[in-house]
């Protein structure tokens, strides 16, 4: 009996004293994990999405999201979004407008963390299907651009940042164990250079119809080019006020001396591109002569020969239509909120078609300094009005009568991509068949609600006008980030400033002639004469200026003014003070068929404030109260 | 098996009968007062022959002659167990001492008991019926109880007015700051435990105590073990009371003239006229002009409860049994609609409890226990929620609607604005029903035929709770009169709700179950009467589930499971060492990082032991020092399950291809992995020391202190360079510290003056925690800095802008630095700039006071006995403690705009800036305002006068006289006489009879804010306690 209970009682005993961890085993549910991601070749597609996803793409976010389009001398944006807060200055450590800090570091974590594992892809469909092992290969280099091109996209706004390489900071560290200094600018720029130097040699060429819209071995070429070029500029070329930002340790952050081999270094980078032979500018097929259509169509026809990057792949085009359509005109009551206005000095800074720009400068009260020689009117007559056929309109194949308008002379015999680029009011908006015409006085078709241009102009070349927005037709968009003629301006620039400061490169190709003659080849697309028959007495120091005038209007209002006044350290006066347009306040009524004629003069629009400090975004407060050896940007 | 064993048990019955030459032994035993001690049980020492005393005390035992009749052992509760040899005597009169806790009795501590004097480690007892409350919830009889015990109550509500209790104060501001309570061994509800079945109460607080459950005792662990039955004929024990709560306190409100009044002033206009005034004061049309007192029309002044308990107990040797039985039944303050329905909405709380507690002796050396409980709670509840109620009650304006209307009519102010009575007494009912039952089987076998003093224990548990919600409710059709027609009837037009005129139905559940299974290796001896040796190894697993109402993740078992050691050896007596090891683990964390180790070291001097105190012990009759430390854990440490898994979040989309057909959404990991993911551990350090003096006073002193790391913490310090800074990324990790330090003190005092028998008891508690670490960046202001500073439970230590008073004029508004809260002006408050900026901006924020968390809590009682009668005096404290109040009855009445929901308290009519100054005119009483000036809405004053601010803060200390109780007991010659019952005590109690506190609008204990929920009670009972 005794021994029986005995029995019955170790019976219990022994199974509980055998037990071991795996009784606290967490029931089986089949959670999704991360093994279980790179055991599966679509979930590491997904993550190469989730790590591309991080980069900004241009059609959707440029009125939220981006500060670059509303926050230029060139347009002042309707809606209260961030960019406002930097054209008045209301900024700070802890108000830092579209502050991307944390997110480019949180997508520079998933990049490396994908990149650690994508090559160990271990779905057994690779085995057996040669493309899709080839196709991980593809993602890794994409991937590592984009880990490279998310640090140029924190430089160009913080200058100098920190460089983490394929470190995943350990969480769990205590914060004084995890505090970084800012690597100086000349490591930063070294570091993007050799990924995207890199990533160009893996990358391919073009993609399929499947993979078009990924980085591509130009992409990475064309990061460079730009880089290298903010990288020559004042900003980071010994700027002298810069000096006295120093990490603890003493050393500079930003170059302590201009060096002049820095232009070569970047004309080279543009020619990288060049050499290339894959890109060409964009030309009308059926018209290559319209120089109209050459400039429009670069925005209209997707995936074409001179777009090198479209950030956010193609996109529906409402979304940037929609911002620059006048309300009421090409859709129903309310259905678009044409806001963004490109500004006076915008619209003044076009050439005449004769290849002269007609405003030099402006006088203190704002009226501009005309160049005599340009054709442009005396500054007291600009204003009248006389009939204006719009060319860009008749090549879209409008009626004589629609094309036709009174409108101020200013807008007469302007270069071809002014007519593209610019809608000035009463011209005709055409909408697939239908042509409108808006105006923006208070109260006009156009301004009927809050969302109209406060300058009293809008965009233009972003719109599809062949389709009938007012059906809801918008059409599709690949909003060209980098496209060729970048890079020639970008190699102009460079090779100009080359010869200014008395640096060769050692490649014989990089020269005056190569130069002049893809600046012809630019301007002869868009039915302009070459500069120097615009300009033939023009000394090198007056090319670089001419040539910055080539970039500021080939690149209007697509998002490169921004950065190019900030390298130039031209923020203070190009955009501070009084900003111009044409004078929306006065009174209209919708069935007006007239502009008032009030309506025409140079107004002030808003009061910008630019302090030599806002030339850099300010490192935020959180971040400083966090890591204590963070060096802050000058003047903040 | 069982038929078995009583063979086995009669066989031994026969092999001692075969044994020749007998005696009878006869006596009576009695009392120190010499009263009868009757049912005692008299026992032969080492053998199963027994016989109970009889009414007048008196015994009669067979013994065998050999060895001069061996030993008898006396033992009854209540009473010192004494062994008497028999010495082949025939008569044997006995004095039992009575039992007190001074006496060398025996302390349940983990897993075991231990003999008091043996104790090293910090462990707190008390006799159960000291923890005895009125109300159902054995929790709210603890406060001031015990020493280390922080408990506090913050609701009356029948069925819901429990505690919360702390040990020690708190030390995690993330996880769960609960002592592990465990019942029989089992981790169960403390409330649901009656303390008329509890035969011991321990709680253990420092490491040497609670290492055993390691991972699980950070917190403290209160240890309760149920009664068992004891040899000897059926013992009945009768409880009946009934009796009356009584809201301690309930905000009193403004009536409908000064609201007028008020309003007027607040809006700067004459919006009521001296016509409508009149009409308030008048009361002359009550349905268009009501003024009603919302509190007395919803709350009434007291509610009953009745409770009867009933417990029967005995046993032979082989059976030993206790079973009680308990009904309870509370009422509520809550008024219904009288007559109108057939149902009753008002607030009703029962309690149905049985308990059975079995032993069975399976062979002489093997127990079977048996422990089954029951506990069935049911409730009525009104048809919407108490905080829909409550806080209605706290909005809706005296003069906004008429309870009903004359006629009968529903009444309610607006589509938005409800009218409390109708959600107290029109929207039905809801019936709720929770059951709990609980179940341990076990098996206690003496392993002495292997070695002397080796036992072995098994036992098996499984608890279930499973609450059913039946709710019939509806929304009934309520108007608002618009005014009179020619006829003077009221005009209505459409109902303001059209609601329904039959109760919906809809019915909710929720399950949980949990089995446990322990078993374990005892060892105890003693070598050569100077070397005591224990030893203790056992193994544990617990199975927790939600099986009903529950999530995915919920619904996976909680699982726990660990082994416990300890080494136990005593000197004489004289000097102690204790090694404590708790190795366990939980299903919570990584595989390879489940278990840790929590080891404790003590050791113990009782220096009054030693021959050379011989001379002092007359005085100082016990002298111990004791110290502990030793590493604990707590594994509930709050967030999410499984935290080291790493997460897997959608991530960013992508469009890709020509189309931009072939991009698609994301995957990322969201929260890293995180494998070094783990419990919250404390090293705890316990220096004690107690003593006795003059066999009357002892007194018992601890300091502790307690270091807390590990605390999980979502990552504040991390750069935005980590790359985590977002809300599905950011990492928890275990690096929240805490330290928490302090001393107790409790003492036991009994003196005998004359016929008074007085005994009294005492203790204080003092404790601090302080926040060492949780991760926020050392600030640029230092005094924002969080480290250092206390915390409460779920709130810091207060962190607010300091009050220097209501701005009087405009010259000092213009000479002080400016306010950035939006515009002020005179009667507004002024704050203090901290920083000397010139501004007053969120930078000039301090912490001031104590968080909601008493850091000294204390009670003391006074206990005297003359003949039959009995007088109970015990009171209760804390101190050390900030509330709030705030609210929109207190510092915002008409912040919502609507002037139907704009109920104000007297006080704030009473010591308002506005009345007292009649809203400006008269600033000579201004300095007397405790309110600062009436604002509307969002206009100027309003965001000012409402931050966070010392203008708010109060003192939460209180003092009180918790329990108050008379009784008579009937003399035993008297029961006997009457011959129905052995014993019997008549008495009157009653709970919270005083407050003292600054504190005046509410019950302090209450806590903050406006004091809108179901306040606490006073109870008075009378009762009867009957043995049979």
């Amino acid at each position: 009996m005794k021994k029986s209970l005995y029995i019955f009682i170790l019976a219990i005993i022994a199974p509980v004293f055998s037990a071991c961890d795996s009784f606290l085993d967490r029931q089986e549910d089949e959670q999704m994990t991360e093994e279980k991601i790179w055991k599966s070749y679509e979930n590491t597609k997904k993550y190469f999405f989730n790590c591309m996803g991080y980069l900004p793409n241009e059609a959707s976010q440029f009125h939220n999201g981006m500060v670059n389009f509303g926050g230029a001398d060139e347009a002042s944006m309707t809606w209260n979004y961030p960019y406002r807060h930097i054209n008045f200055g209301s900024w700070n450590v802890t108000n830092i407008p579209c502050d991307k800090f944390e997110l480019r570091y949180q997508a520079l974590r998933d990049c490396n963390i994908f990149l650690r594992n994508v090559l160990n892809c271990s779905d057994p469909i690779i085995e057996t299907d040669s493309s899709r092992k080839e196709m991980l290969e593809v993602w890794y280099y994409c991937v590592r651009w984009a880990r490279a091109y998310n640090y140029f996209l924190l430089m160009r706004d913080y200058g100098p940042v920190i460089l983490l390489g394929d470190e995943l900071i350990d969480f769990t560290a205590r914060a004084k164990d995890i505090e970084r200094q800012r690597n100086p600018w000349s490591e930063c720029v070294d570091y993007v250079v050799s990924e995207m130097t890199l990533c160009a040699e893996h990358l391919p060429e073009s993609y399929n119809y499947a993979n078009m819209g990924l980085p591509t071995k130009g992409t990475a070429l064309a990061v460079i080019s730009r880089l290298l070029l903010y990288s020559a500029r004042p900003q980071f070329n010994g700027y002298p006020v810069y000096r006295s930002v120093r990490n603890p340790d003493g050393s500079y952050i930003f170059p302590p001396e201009f060096d002049a081999q820095k232009w070569v270094k970047s004309a080279e980078a543009a020619k990288a591109v060049i050499d290339l032979g894959i890109y060409k500018l964009y030309k009308d097929a059926d018209h290559p002569d319209d120089p109209y259509l050459n400039y429009y169509g670069i925005f209209q026809k997707n995936w074409n020969e001179e777009i090198i990057y479209v950030d956010g792949g193609i996109r529906n085009r409402r979304d940037i239509s929609v911002h620059v359509a006048p309300t009421d005109i090409a859709t129903a009551s309310g259905g678009a909120y044409g806001g963004w206005g490109p500004t006076q000095s915008s619209v003044d800074s076009y050439a005449m078609s004769n290849g002269r720009y007609p405003i030099t400068g402006y006088k203190k009260d704002g009226t501009p300094i005309v160049d005599e020689l340009s054709s442009y009117p005396d500054v007291e007559n600009e204003f009248d009005l006389v009939s204006i056929k719009n060319p860009f309109l008749k090549s879209l194949g409008t009626s004589d009568a629609d094309a036709t308008s009174n409108s101020p002379q200013m807008y007469y015999d302007r270069e071809p991509r002014f007519y593209v680029s610019v809608y000035y009011p009463g011209a005709g908006w055409k909408h697939g068949s239908a042509v409108g015409r808006a105006y923006f006085a208070d109260g006009a078709v156009g301004h009927t609600t809050h969302d109209y241009p406060k300058t009293g102009y809008l965009v233009n070349k972003f719109y599809d006008h062949t389709m009938d927005s007012y059906q809801g037709q918008w059409g599709t968009i690949t909003f060209p980030t980098y496209r060729y003629a970048e890079i020639l301006v970008n190699f102009i620039e460079s090779e100009l400033e080359c010869e200014a400061n008395g640096v060769r490169s050692s490649d014989p190709s990089i020269n005056h002639e190569t130069a002049m003659s893809l600046w012809a080849e630019l301007r002869e697309r868009s039915g302009l004469p070459p500069i120097t028959d615009a300009y033939p007495d023009a000394d090198i120091h007056t090319l670089i200026d001419l040539i910055h005038k080539e970039r500021q209007v080939e690149f209007a209002q697509e998002g490169l003014r921004y950065y190019d006044i900030r390298t130039r350290m031209i923020g203070t006066s190009v955009n501070n003070g009084p900003v111009y347009g044409l004078d929306v306040y006065v009174r209209a009524s919708i069935n007006d068929k007239e502009v008032p004629a009030a309506m025409w003069k140079r107004a002030v629009v808003e009061n910008r404030v630019f302090r030599i400090n806002h030339h850099l975004n300010p490192f935020p407060q959180r971040e400083f109260d966090r890591n204590k050896i963070l060096t802050q940007n000058y003047g903040w | 098996m069982a038929a078995a064993a009583m063979l086995l048990i009669f066989s031994s019955e026969i092999s001692s009968a075969q044994q020749t030459g007998k005696i009878t032994v006869e006596g009576t035993v009695v009392d120190e007062s010499g009263e009868p001690v009757i049912g005692a049980g008299v026992l032969v020492k080492n053998t199963v022959n027994g016989v109970i005393t009889d009414v007048d005390g008196h015994y009669s035992i067979t013994v065998n002659a050999a060895a001069g009749g061996g030993v008898l052992v006396f033992s009854s509760l209540g009473y010192e167990e004494q062994e008497v040899e028999v010495r082949s005597r025939t008569t044997l009169n006995v004095v039992l001492a009575a039992a007190t806790n001074m006496i060398d009795d025996v302390v349940v501590v983990g897993y075991g008991t231990q003999k008091r004097s043996s104790v090293v480690g910090a462990i707190s007892t008390i006799n159960a019926s000291d923890l005895r409350t009125p109300t159902s919830q054995l929790s709210s009889g603890l406060a001031g109880q015990l020493s280390g015990i922080i408990a506090v109550q913050t609701s009356g509500k029948p069925g819901a007015n429990n505690a919360n209790f702390y040990i020690r104060g708190v030390s995690s501001f993330q996880g769960s700051v609960n002592p592990l309570v465990l019942v029989d061994g089992i981790e169960r509800n403390l409330n649901l435990i009656d303390t008329e079945d509890i035969e011991s109460f321990s709680i253990l607080k420092d490491a040497s105590a609670s290492a055993v459950y390691g991972v699980r005792g950070a917190n403290g662990v209160i240890l309760i073990k149920t009664k068992n039955g004891s040899v000897g004929k059926p013992q009945i024990n009768l409880r009946a009371e009934t009796g009356i709560t009584q809201p301690l306190k309930i905000p009193s409100f403004v009536n409908a003239e000064q609201f007028a009044q008020m309003y007027n002033w607040a809006t700067n206009s004459e919006y009521y006229t001296e016509e409508d005034i009149e009409k308030y004061r008048t009361q002359s049309d009550p349905d268009l002009y009501p003024d009603v007192d919302w509190m007395k029309t919803m709350y009434k002044n007291f509610a009953r409860l009745h409770n009867i308990k009933m417990s029967v107990s005995g046993g032979t040797e082989t059976v030993r049994y206790f079973v009680s039985g308990i009904m309870y039944d509370e009422s509520s303050i809550y008024r219904n609609a009288g007559n109108v329905y057939d149902y009753d909405s008002s607030l009703n709380y029962k309690k149905y409890y049985f308990r059975a507690n079995l032993d069975l002796n399976l062979t002489s050396s093997t127990v079977l226990l048996l422990n089954l409980a029951n506990i069935y709670e049911s409730r009525i509840l009104p048809g919407s929620s108490d905080g829909n109620i409550w806080s209605w009650a706290f909005s809706i304006s005296p003069n906004s609607v008429p309870k009903e209307y004359s006629d009968g009519t529903i009444a309610r102010p607006s589509g938005t604005i409800e009218n409390p009575w109708n959600l107290l007494v029109h929207t039905g009912y809801q019936e709720d029903f929770c059951n709990t039952a609980q179940s341990v089987v076990g098996v206690k076998q003496d392993l002495g035929m292997i070695t002397k003093g080796l036992t072995a224990n098994v036992k098996f548990s499984w608890d279930a709770f499973s609450r059913q919600n039946l709710s019939r409710t509806k929304t009934p059709t309520q108007f608002h009169a618009k005014g009179r027609d020619e006829d003077g009837n009221l005009i209505y037009g459409d109902p303001v709700v059209k609601g329904g005129e039959s109760l919906g139905f809809s019915n909710s559940s929720s399950a949980e179950i949990t089995t446990y299974l322990e078993g374990s290796v005892n060892y105890e001896r003693l070598f050569n009467d100077t070397h005591r040796i224990g030893a203790l190894f056992l193994y544990n697993h617990k199975i927790h589930r939600y099986t009903a109402n529950t999530s995915a993740t919920n619904a996976i078992p909680y699982k726990n499971q660990g082994i416990a050691g300890r080494l136990t050896y005593a000197y004489k007596d004289r000097y102690f060492a204790e090694f404590n090891v708790g190795y366990n683990g939980s299903e919570n964390f990584a595989p390879g990082h489940r278990f840790g180790l929590f080891p404790a070291f003590s050791a113990g001097y009782m220096i009054s032991e030693e021959p050379f105190w011989k001379p002092v012990k007359n005085v100082v009759n016990m002298l111990k020092f004791k110290a502990s430390y030793g590493l604990v854990g707590n594994d509930q440490i709050g967030g999410a399950r499984w935290l080291y898994l790493p997460t897997i979040i959608g991530g960013n989309s992508y469009t890709l291809g020509e189309n931009g057909g072939y991009g698609g959404s994301g995957l990322a990991v969201g929260r890293p992995e995180n494998l070094d993911f783990s419990w919250e551990k404390e090293k705890k350090l316990n220096i004690g020391i107690e003593f006795e003096l003059f066999n009357q006073l002892r007194i018992m002193s601890d300091f502790f202190d307690c270091r807390r790391s590990g605390i999980l913490i979502r990552r504040a310090a991390l750069p935005g360079i980590a790359g985590l800074q977002n809300g599905d990324k950011l990492p928890y990790v275990n690096i929240g510290e805490t330290w928490n330090k302090g001393f107790e003190v409790s003492m036991e005092w009994h003196k005998k003056v004359g016929e008074v028998y007085l005994t009294s008891r005492g203790n204080f508690t003092y404790n601090r925690n302080n926040l060492v670490n949780n991760d926020t960046p050392d600030w640029e202001y230092k005094y924002e800095n969080r480290f250092g500073r206390p915390f409460g439970t779920g709130a810091n230590q207060p962190w607010a802008y300091v009050a220097l008073g209501l701005f009087q004029s405009e010259e000092e508004i213009e000479n002080s630095p400016k306010q950035t809260f939006g515009e002020y002006r005179v009667g507004d408050i002024k704050y203090q700039d901290v920083n000397g900026d010139g501004e007053i901006n969120s930078h000039d924020r301090i912490y001031l006071g104590y968080p909601n968390l008493p850091e000294i809590t204390y009670g003391f009682g006074l206990n005297a006995e003359y003949k039959g009668w009995d007088i109970n005096a015990f009171f209760q404290g804390i101190s050390h403690i900030n509330i709030f109040i705030g609210g929109t009855t207190l510092s915002s009445p008409f912040s919502n705009t609507a002037i139907e929901r704009a109920a104000m308290q007297t006080d704030l009519w009473e010591k308002g800036w506005s009345t007292l100054t009649n809203n400006g005119q008269d600033l000579s009483q201004a300095s007397k305002a405790v309110y600062p000036r009436l604002s509307f809405g969002s206009e100027p004053g309003s965001a000012n006068n409402n931050q966070t601010s010392s203008w708010w803060q109060r003192d939460g200390s209180f003092l009180r006289l918790k329990n108050f109780e008379i009784g008579y007991t009937v003399p035993k010659s008297t029961m006997v006489k009457i011959g129905i019952a052995q014993h019997a005590r008549f008495y009157i109690a009653g709970t919270n009879v005083l407050t003292f506190s600054k504190f005046k609008l509410w019950d302090p204990e209450q806590g903050g804010g406006q004091g809108a929920s179901y306040p606490n009670n006073r109870i008075w009972t009378i009762g009867v306690n009957v043995k049979f």
